[in-house]
C-alpha cells in the first residue's frame, strides 16, 4: 500500500512525532485533544512514552483545560521514566491552574530532597501554585527553598513579593544580599505596597537595567497607587505625587489633578499643574531624558481645565483665576469649558 | 531538503503556507519517501501555523494532524505486514 520506506517506528522517533502533535493540540486549544493523542499513541504498537512526551502531555492538558484533573496528571506523571525538573514543574503548573496548593505541597514533599532535578524552578512552580490562595503555604515553600541547595532567583523573590507586599523592604534587601538582580516584575509586585511607593520610585529611577518603556509603565503603576491611596490632603501624598510625576507621562496626571480636586486638595492640584508646566517648558524632565529621541511634550489645555474645575468646585475662585491667567500666558486662549 | 521545504510552513503566519508545505510533504512522500523526522517537521509546522492563525481554523489544523498520525499508524501496520 505504501511505496515509501519508514524509519519512524523507532520509539524515540515516535515520541518526537507525538510530541509535535501535542503542540498542535495545545495550539488549537481544546481540552479533549491531548488525551485523544495519548489514546492514539497507545494504539501504536511501537510507542513507548518517554519523559519529554509525558511532560509535554501534562503541559498540554494544563494549557487546554480550564481546571486540569490532578489525579489524571499524577497518573500520567507516574508514566515518566525519568522525571526532570520540567516534568515536576509541569505537574505543579497543573496544581496552580486547578487552584490546589495543598496537592502542590504534597507533590513537592514526594520529591526527594537529594534529587538533582529539584531545582529553583521546581520550587518556583510550587510557590506559584500557592501564591494566589495560600500566601502562608507560599511562605513555607520559600523557607524550604532558602534552606535547600537550590537558591531562590528573581522569580522566587517576585512571587514572594506578590504574596507579601508588606515585606517589600526586607525582600529587596535579601535580594541585594543574595546578589539577585531586581527586574520589572520585582518593582511591579513591590508597588502594591502603597506605603513604600516613594522609596521604590527612587530605586526605579536609579535602576539602569530597566528599559525606558518598563520605567514608564512602572511610573503609571506608581501613579495609580498614589491616586487610589490619596484619601486625605497631606504633604506625603503631594511628595509622592511629585516623585511619580518625574517618571511618567502627562496622561495619568490629568486624572491625578481631578483626584486632587475630588479630595478638596486645591494646593496639590495647582502644584501638579506647575510641575507639569515646568517640565513642559524646560523639556528636561526625567521622562524626556529616558526617551530616545526625546519627543516634545506640549501641555494640553485639558490640564488647565481640570485644575480650574478643581479650584472652582472647591470654592477657590481666586486660585482658578490665577490658573486661567497662567493658561493664557502659556499661549492658550481657553475653550468654552475653561471659561464656564 | 525536506527540512528546507517544510520550514516554509513554519516561517509565515498565512494558512496557505502550511498548505504549500503539506503539498510538498505529499509530493516528497510519493516520490522519495518520508520518515518519522519528516512527520515531526510537518507537525511542528502545523503547530506554528495554528498558533498564529484565527481560532476558526483550529479544526483544520487538528484534523490534519490526526490524519497524519493515522497515516503513520497505518504505515506502521503495513510495515508489520511486510515483515
Amino acid at each position: 500500500m505504501f511505496s515509501y520506506h519508514l524509519t519512524h517506528s523507532l520509539p524515540s522517533s515516535l515520541n518526537h512525532v507525538y510530541t509535535a502533535a501535542l503542540k498542535v493540540a495545545t495550539a488549537t486549544n481544546h481540552p479533549d485533544r491531548p488525551l485523544h493523542l495519548l489514546t492514539h499513541a497507545q494504539s501504536n504498537k511501537f510507542f513507548n512514552p518517554d519523559t519529554i512526551f509525558i511532560t509535554s502531555l501534562i503541559s498540554s492538558i494544563t494549557s487546554t483545560s480550564p481546571r486540569p484533573s490532578i489525579p489524571l496528571v499524577l497518573s500520567l506523571f507516574s508514566l515518566a521514566p525519568q522525571p526532570t525538573s520540567h516534568t515536576y514543574t509541569a505537574v505543579l503548573a497543573a496544581c496552580r491552574k486547578s487552584n490546589r496548593p495543598d496537592l502542590a505541597i504534597q507533590f513537592l514533599d514526594s520529591i526527594s530532597p537529594t534529587d538533582k532535578e529539584l531545582t529553583c524552578w521546581v520550587f518556583n512552580g510550587a510557590l506559584a501554585a500557592c501564591a494566589k490562595s495560600s500566601p502562608q503555604l507560599a511562605n513555607s515553600v520559600f523557607e524550604r527553598l532558602r534552606r535547600s541547595s537550590a537558591k531562590p532567583d528573581a522569580v522566587s523573590f517576585n512571587i514572594l513579593l506578590q504574596t507579601s507586599p508588606e515585606k517589600v523592604e526586607a525582600v529587596l534587601s535579601e535580594m541585594d544580599e543574595a546578589r539577585v538582580a531586581k527586574d520589572f516584575f520585582t518593582y511591579r509586585a513591590g508597588l502594591k505596597n502603597r506605603a513604600t511607593v516613594v522609596w521604590l520610585v527612587s530605586m526605579i529611577l536609579e535602576d539602569q537595567s530597566l528599559t525606558a518603556e518598563e520605567r514608564e509603565n512602572l511610573g503609571k503603576i506608581a501613579l495609580d497607587a498614589v491616586c487610589s491611596s490619596s484619601t486625605s490632603s497631606n504633604n506625603s501624598a503631594m511628595n509622592q505625587t511629585l516623585e511619580v510625576l518625574k517618571m511618567t507621562d502627562h496622561s495619568p496626571t490629568h486624572h491625578l489633578i481631578r483626584a486632587a480636586g475630588s479630595d478638596k486638595n486645591v494646593p496639590l492640584a495647582v502644584n501638579i499643574l506647575d510641575e507639569l508646566r515646568s517640565q513642559s517648558q524646560s523639556k528636561s524632565s526625567i521622562i524626556n531624558q529616558l526617551r530616545h529621541p526625546p519627543p516634545p511634550l506640549p501641555l494640553s489645555e485639558q490640564f488647565y481645565t481640570s485644575t480650574i474645575i478643581a479650584c472652582v468646585s472647591n470654592d477657590c475662585l481666586g486660585e482658578g483665576i490665577k490658573v486661567l491667567s497662567k493658561m493664557r500666558s502659556d499661549g492658550l486662549s481657553g475653550s468654552g469649558e475653561a471659561w464656564r | 531538503m525536506i527540512a528546507a521545504l517544510l520550514s516554509i510552513g513554519s516561517s509565515s503566519n498565512a494558512t496557505p503556507s502550511i498548505k504549500k508545505s503539506l503539498k510538498f510533504f505529499n509530493e516528497i512522500k510519493s516520490k522519495i519517501g518520508v520518515d518519522g523526522y519528516s512527520y515531526t517537521l510537518i507537525l511542528n509546522a502545523l503547530a506554528a501555523n495554528a498558533l498564529e492563525s484565527e481560532s476558526c481554523d483550529s479544526d483544520f489544523f487538528w484534523n490534519t494532524a490526526v490524519s497524519l498520525l493515522d497515516e503513520l499508524t497505518m504505515a506502521d501496520d503495513d510495515l508489520i505486514d511486510c515483515r
